[in-house]
């Protein structure tokens, strides 16, 4: 009995911290708009394909444009876009010892949300102007 | 590159090309915004420009490599069995070729026949 007591004690200090902090939330949003880009990348292609198919295929770019479903696509391709700009930014400035404290990386995690919903924000206000 | 920079290496790649890939979002941004081509004349026309041709390939390619490492890294990050992980990174691998072979034939082939 006495080895036991003597082991060393896992105190589960986890508890102290939030289970998902924002600077996760930034993170996961990263890939996840990432991966977004990714699956959109070959349907931006196409509809790249179809606008310079002639004056037709341009017309027809258009139309499929047009559809609420593509207009939905396009807003929240337009959030990813900017959420992983701001987010890259952020890389960037780390990689040059800018923000990397805690307390700061904490406060650009909140910065790279918030942008990101900005630019999506505007860019609807924009369509609906 | 040795087998140990791998990971340096693709990490360099990741900065150069999303730097490149922001400063081109704001440069399309911009044209969208204050010059946006109106009619399949202006459209074709602008595409068709050697500088908007050529700093457009060198976006695409940049975004080609950037979504290989991101993709890559999240896929070894989450397959862990050996066999699905070589699957899903061939299978992303062929996407992102098909795209390059497919983008380089519009913006070279079909602009500028």
């Amino acid at each position: 009995m006495q080895s036991k007591t003597q082991r060393p004690v896992f105190l589960d200090l986890r508890i102290l911290t939030p289970r998902l902090p924002l600077v996760a939330i930034m993170s996961i949003m990263n890939r996840a708009t990432g991966v977004l880009m990714f699956v959109s990348a070959p349907v931006l292609i196409y509809l790249l394909g179809v606008s310079l198919d002639g004056p037709a295929g341009y017309d027809r770019a258009l139309v499929l444009l047009d559809g609420i479903l593509t207009k939905l696509w396009l807003f929240a391709l337009i959030w990813a876009v900017a959420h992983h700009m701001f987010a890259g930014i952020r890389f960037l400035l780390f990689d040059i010892d800018v923000g990397a404290e805690l307390e700061q990386a904490r406060k650009s995690a909140l910065w790279v949300v918030v942008g990101g919903a900005v630019v999506a924000a505007l860019a609807l206000i924009g369509v609906m102007l | 590159m040795s087998r140990q920079a791998a990971g340096l290496w693709a990490w360099f790649l990741q900065r150069i090309t999303g730097a490149y890939i922001a400063l081109f979002v704001v440069y399309l941004t911009g044209v969208f915004l204050f010059a946006a081509p109106a009619d399949y004349a202006a459209w074709s026309g602008w595409v068709a420009a050697p500088w908007v041709t050529v700093t457009g390939m060198l976006f695409f390619l940049a975004v080609l490599l950037h979504a290989w490492i991101g993709v890559r890294d999240i896929l070894i990050d989450y397959v862990h069995p050996t066999g699905l992980r070589l699957g899903a990174l061939t299978g992303v691998a062929l996407v992102l070729l098909g795209c390059g072979v497919w983008v380089t034939k519009i913006l070279l082939l079909t602009v500028h026949s």
